[in-house]
Order: C-alpha cells, then sequence, then structure tokens
C-alpha cells in the first residue's frame, strides 16, 4: 500500500507507521473497560446518598453481602420489582432474595446464611426515619445479624 | 543437464491495521462516552433496634452486671427533616439539651467528654441515638458521623419514644 506523489519510479513513499497508534489505542480501550463501573442491579443509581467522613469502605474480606434500597418516599426498591412499602412484602422479598442468591452455596441453612450476611441499607438522604427505621425493623425480623447504613464519601465525586 | 530452481522473491504480508484501528476508535469512543465515575460508597456499622423499643418504654430493666455498658442516649428532635434540638442523656445524669450555635459540634464535645471505665475504651460504653420520626437520613447520618469522630463504632437506633412539644 503506497501512497505516491506523482507516481512513477520516483515516487516518495510516505506510509503513515499505524501500529504504535493502534498499541495506544487498545490501551485506552482496555483502561476504559477495567474502570468503567457496570450499574449493579442491587445498587440503584435513583438513590443519592447523603456524605459521611466516618464512613468505611468494603474491603476485599467483605464479600457476604446485600443490598437493601430505600428512596426518598420509603419505598424499598428490589431489582426487577415494583417498589414496595409494606414490611411483610419486604421480608417475604428478602427471603426470596436469600433463596435465589445464596442459599445455593455450600448449601447454608437459611439460619447461617442470615447469620454470615450483611445487609447494607443505601437510603436516600432525604428519606425518613420513621421508612428506615421500619426496613430495620423488617430485616431483623428476618433474622438477619448484621447491619450497616450506607454513605458516601466526602469528596469522591 | 541442471535446473537450477530461482529464488522466489519474499512475499510481503501486510497486515491491514486501518480497520482495526477504526474499530478500536469505536470502542474507545464508547468506553469514553459512557464512563461514568461511581463515587466512593462507605458503610457505618449500626446494632439492629431492639424489639418494639418504641411501644414498650418501659421494658428496659436495669440489671446490674459487670458486663453491663453505661448507656448514653442522644435524641434528636427534627424540625422539617433538619435537626431541630439534640439531648444527651447520661446512665445516671438527666437528659440535658445541647446548646451552642454548632449543636452537632457540642455534642461531639460531650462524647469525647464521657468518662471511660477504667482500663476500658469506647467499646465499654454503649451510645444510642433516638431519632424523632420525620428526621432525614442525611441528618441521621451526621449524628452518627459525630459519634465515630468520638470513637463509638457502633451505636444504637432507636425512634423516640416521646415526641417533645
Amino acid at each position: 500500500m503506497s501512497h505516491g506523489g506523482g507516481g512513477g519510479e520516483d515516487g516518495v513513499s510516505s506510509e503513515p507507521n499505524l501500529t504504535p497508534l493502534l498499541d495506544m489505542v487498545l490501551q485506552l480501550v482496555m483502561f476504559f473497560m477495567l474502570v468503567t463501573n457496570f450499574v449493579s442491579d442491587e445498587m440503584s443509581d435513583k438513590i443519592k446518598l447523603p456524605i459521611a467522613s466516618q464512613a468505611k469502605p468494603l474491603t476485599a474480606k467483605d464479600t457476604n453481602f446485600m443490598y437493601v434500597n430505600v428512596d426518598k418516599s420509603g419505598h424499598i426498591l428490589f431489582p426487577g420489582k415494583e417498589p414496595i412499602i409494606d414490611e411483610s412484602e419486604i421480608m417475604f422479598n428478602m427471603r426470596n432474595f436469600v433463596k435465589v442468591n445464596r442459599l445455593n452455596q455450600d448449601g447454608k441453612t437459611p439460619e447461617r446464611v442470615y447469620d454470615l450476611v450483611t445487609v447494607i441499607i443505601r437510603a436516600d438522604k432525604d428519606a425518613k426515619f420513621r421508612d428506615l427505621h421500619k426496613t430495620m425493623t423488617a430485616i431483623k425480623k428476618v433474622g438477619f445479624k448484621h447491619l450497616q447504613l450506607r454513605a458516601e464519601l466526602p469528596g469522591s465525586k | 543437464m541442471s535446473h537450477k530452481k530461482k529464488k522466489e522473491p519474499p512475499i510481503d504480508i501486510t497486515l491491514p491495521i486501518t480497520p482495526m484501528l477504526d474499530m478500536s476508535f469505536q470502542l474507545l469512543s464508547f468506553f469514553m462516552l459512557t464512563f461514568k465515575p461511581m463515587p466512593t460508597e462507605g458503610q457505618m456499622s449500626i446494632n439492629l433496634p431492639k424489639p418494639d423499643a418504641a411501644e414498650t418504654p418501659t421494658d428496659k430493666v436495669d440489671i446490674p452486671s459487670d458486663d453491663k455498658k453505661d448507656e448514653y442516649t442522644i435524641t434528636v428532635f427534627s424540625s422539617q427533616g433538619d435537626i431541630g434540638l439534640i439531648s444527651f442523656k447520661g446512665p445516671v445524669s438527666a437528659p440535658a439539651e445541647l446548646v451552642g450555635e454548632n449543636k452537632l459540634a457540642a455534642l461531639l464535645k460531650a462524647l469525647k467528654d464521657i468518662p471511660k471505665p477504667a482500663g476500658k475504651g469506647p467499646e465499654a460504653i454503649s451510645v444510642t441515638i433516638e431519632a424523632s420520626p420525620d428526621l432525614s437520613y442525611a441528618r441521621l447520618i451526621e449524628v452518627m458521623d459525630v459519634c465515630k469522630r468520638a470513637g463509638y463504632e457502633s451505636v444504637g437506633l432507636t425512634p423516640i419514644k416521646k415526641e417533645k412539644n
């Protein structure tokens, strides 16, 4: 593939070397592929979290957890479900979530799973405490033992 | 009669880089356009609420025990979702309203001034936040943040037993 100027034997070949350019572009593609956060179904992007300086991010050790999203009107958002507000519905959906996602692992009993799994509440900053408390009570009634509240770390945007 | 085989000129293999580069640029533009850095999120541990704390306020029976923690209660009253009034109560003292322009700074000072049992740290103290049902989650997190800054890693949350008029 030569792009000569005027043709003939004396034409100067000026083919650019595209290989380094391709290398660089592929490296950039890889970078963006790795850092792209694909939105998890469990973490609703409708929730605007408050900011807390003392919140601790998850570590590699934290593997067993589930998210409960509470929007500003107090509805609980489960992936693929309509927003729910009733306590018994919250409990039903949480038990169902455990059955679908956790129970098949190593043949653990529900009680063992409830003890191992940490529930993380992601509530909207404008949600009211009454809705939060209702959710917490439902979580306790289901049998979970560990509960955490999620917030955004300052300066992370 | 010898037939000397003529050496053929080497075949020049050229890999078409241009279409590959085009495709890579398309992929790059896709990832650049859809790239949205997620804010870093963190957790705060809390103790699970006591059963029916709001309905049965007299259920608390003080049983003297060596392992029993000193209980401190922060009561947060709300005013249209914001923090209206904060009162602080120790195991023996009566609830005292926190005064000052910055109530959270006053709360931090009160929490830091809690006397620790001899040879023990903040883990020997139990801190419970009693919050008004209308208090917003953002304000609640601010109060919890203050507790953490004072060294109390896990706090309890319970609804306020009786709204102050």
